[in-house]
């Protein structure tokens, strides 16, 4: 086999006469060959059959041995794709996105994420009143960032589409491939070695389990930031760095990037709340570190924070003030929130769980054998420390809805997967077949990692049909002003009309008002549900909320089954609508009150 | 003085299928097609090309990231102004479009502005 080192220069895998070199081919055909390999392989996968380990419960041999073969063909194209025309191996990462993330679309009925469902809501309340209310008592926060949503209702709206549920699925694709391209545009600024870069790369698809890239402001702003990062750190560097070539352009086309650099930083600023904060943190650390010359975006971004916060999101700024102020420092508390409770989840999302975890620590793990890998080298690159370490100091301001260690994780991972990718594949170093075989141990042991963290809760969280229809029902029918009873938050909730309603969730009740509901559900409900200062009142559960209930512990006793079972059988309730995975209940009163037919729903 | 990019024909080419998609009301799939290309990739590619990034994949990348981003300016400034009009939006993206391609046309010599003739 023929040794050679990872900057040799050669065309960019083609012959001289512009064909494609053998090695190029072969790697493209298998990448091809593995792709329908995984996707006939779904072909196989029912999803009613999953356990509370997820997709990976329903998964055939066959997408194992997919997911196997691409890890060998990219061991094997590191060896033998020539010089330059490595730039070409960043193809197998996102080939791994697209695998991995065609695959939700393609498994179930709907978009996963009861998020992406209130979202749609947001967009849709856009849609019909053409504007947003920042004094709104449900889901307030959107209604003072509203890009992402409103972009969404043009879009929506243009398309002539009814509900933006229409493509919300296909997005996840679409936002991780988004990501992966500009994370090795980002990669490129901190290496010119291009089998360094799309190990890295590899390894940024393989660590990402956080599951953030599904139709949400988050997923785009997480583009937008790492796109920024990327420019400023090639077309804008500081200090000059070892083993990086950065790119010398006219002061016209510098004028240009700054223009989209600024563009990118007002977006962000006005979609999310979290993205904002590690792009101040990081664009001031790089400034600090002369690592870019950018050095007014400190500035820049800190006013546009404060604008946005004080002037056009100060009710929600000043309603949640208090409680912002008393999370900064108070870091135990903040990553305890991100941690869930052990004690009460079912093994298999206990498995889950510890899979998550070990994925992160492997990947940190990596990563700081990396840094010491490359100390020792002698390299004094700083970039990427700060990629890696500046998103963790986030952990310090807010717990984030319990999430911020998960999302700290997720900002860092770039930085991260450099580190791990010079442990695994240095910058300029002798390619070999050892390389490659560690490289391969290393990819199947995150394969199985990221199949668990990334698929293992899709049990409660994807969504069939037969839910929608019941959500829709709710939706469609109730009048403003409706109670709705829920057996948990986790379903295809507040997609459209979301503003009529008050939303009472039974899995969030105290836990003797829990425990008082699955031993009296209908005395319970009946009292809940007889409230007449509410124009309506309905009860739904789902299929996914059953799911979700069992497997993180939340109801005691027979959970949302007993208490769908108990109204099922009583005089005082009626199932306006009931299959397979969801039922709606109303009390037969309301029924009678408002004269509406006591069976409805084409699915009962 | 360089080739223009082909962005720059088919850019504003896609803002003209895209309203008249919906204008005319096209319907399922077309006009979901037509102007989902447009608002997702069709404004930034008007004028990332102009930047010369060196590689295809950023150059699409960021045209991408660059198209919502003038998709979300526009969609705020509606909703902030009370002025909500999806039509009103498209028509102002398509406008920033065919003028990142007129620089993109001008800087290549395809045309240039009659007073540059002049001054010749």
């Amino acid at each position: 086999m023929a040794i050679v080192t990872s900057t040799d220069a050669e065309p960019a895998g083609r012959h001289a006469r512009g064909t494609p070199d053998r090695a190029t081919v072969t790697a493209f055909a298998e990448i091809a060959a593995v792709m329908a390999l995984w996707f006939w392989s779904l072909s196989r996968v029912d999803p009613g059959e999953m356990t509370d380990l997820g997709l990976v419960s329903v998964l055939p041999v066959t997408a194992f041995v997919a997911l196997a073969a691409l890890a060998l063909s990219f061991g094997l194209a590191l060896l033998r794709v020539p010089g330059t025309g490595a730039r070409l191996l960043t193809a197998y990462p996102l080939a791994l996105t697209l695998m991995v993330y065609l695959t939700p679309p393609l498994v179930y009925d709907t978009a996963r994420y009861s998020w992406a469902w209130k979202h749609a809501g947001i967009v849709d309340y856009i849609d019909r009143t053409g504007g947003v209310d920042p004094f709104i008592d449900v889901l307030t926060v959107y209604h003072s960032w509203p890009g992402f949503f409103a972009f969404n209702a043009m879009l929506t709206d243009l398309a002539g589409l009814d509900s933006a549920m229409s493509y919300a699925a296909w997005a996840e694709v679409f936002f991780n491939l988004l990501t992966v391209a500009a994370v090795v545009a980002l990669l490129r600024g901190l290496t010119d070695d291009p089998r360094t870069v799309a190990v890295a790369a590899w390894i940024f698809v393989l660590g990402n389990w956080v599951g953030q890239g599904y139709w949400s402001p988050q997923a785009i702003s997480y583009a937008w930031y790492l796109l920024v990062v990327a420019l400023l750190v090639h077309w804008f560097p500081g200090r000059p760095a070892a083993g990086v070539t950065h790119a010398v352009t006219t002061p016209a086309r510098r004028a240009g990037l700054m223009g989209v650099v600024l563009l990118l930083l007002f977006c962000i600023v006005s979609t999310h709340q979290l993205t904002p904060v590690v792009t101040l943190l990081t664009v001031t650390v790089l400034v600090l570190t002369q690592r870019t010359n950018a050095t007014t975006l400190p500035l820049l971004v800190t006013v546009l924070v404060g604008g946005w916060l004080l002037y056009v999101a100060a009710p929600f700024t000043e309603t949640t003030l208090t409680e912002a102020l008393a999370a900064i420092g108070a870091v135990d508390e903040n990553v305890e929130g991100t941690l869930i409770q052990y004690d009460a989840i079912s093994t298999g999302q206990l498995l889950v769980s510890m899979m998550s975890r070990a994925q992160t620590v492997a990947v940190v793990l990596l990563a700081g054998a990396g840094v010491i890998a490359r100390l020792r080298r002698g390299h004094r690159g700083y970039t990427a420390f700060f990629l890696a370490a500046v998103p963790f100091t986030i952990v310090m301001f807010s717990p984030y809805g319990h999430e911020i260690l998960f999302r700290a994780y997720l900002f860092a991972l770039p930085g991260l997967a450099f580190f791990a990718a010079a442990l695994l594949w240095p910058p300029s170093s002798v390619v070999t077949p050892h390389r490659m075989r560690v490289l391969l141990g290393v990819s199947l042991a995150l394969m199985v990692g990221l199949l668990f963290s990334l698929f293992g809760n899709d049990r409660q969280y994807h969504f069939t049909e037969r839910e929608v229809a019941a959500a829709e029902y709710v939706y469609d029918v109730a009048p403003p002003g409706t109670l709705l009873v829920e057996g948990s938050r986790n379903y295809p909730a507040q997609f459209e009309n979301y503003d009529r309603f008050t939303y009472v969730p039974i899995a969030r009740e105290a836990e003797e008002d829990r425990l008082e509901m699955v031993q009296h559900p209908v005395r319970v409900l009946r009292r809940w549900m007889g409230d007449s200062s509410y124009a309506a009142s309905y009860l739904v559960i789902t299929r996914s909320q059953k799911a979700e209930t069992e497997a993180l512990g939340e109801m005691p006793g027979g959970g949302l089954q007993s208490i769908e079972e108990a109204l099922l059988k009583s005089r005082a309730f009626r199932a306006v609508l009931h299959n397979e995975d969801a039922s709606v209940f109303v009390l037969r009163t309301q029924l009678v009150e408002s004269g509406e037919p006591t069976a409805t729903g084409g699915a009962r | 003085m360089s080739r223009p990019s082909a962005w720059a024909v088919l850019a504003p080419l896609s803002a003209l299928l895209a309203v008249t998609s919906v204008v005319a009301g096209f319907g399922a799939p077309l006009q979901p097609l037509l102007v989902g290309w447009f608002l997702l990739v069709c404004p930034g590619m008007a004028f990332v090309p102009l930047l010369r990034v060196g590689s295809p994949l950023l150059e699409l990348a960021l045209g991408a990231a660059v198209s919502i981003g003038l998709g979300v300016v526009v969609g705020q400034v509606m909703v902030f102004t009370d002025m909500w009009s999806p039509l009103g939006g498209l028509l102002a993206l398509s406008v920033v479009t065919v003028g990142g391609a007129a620089v993109q046309l001008v800087v290549a010599g395809v045309f240039r502005p009659a007073v540059v003739e002049r001054g010749r």
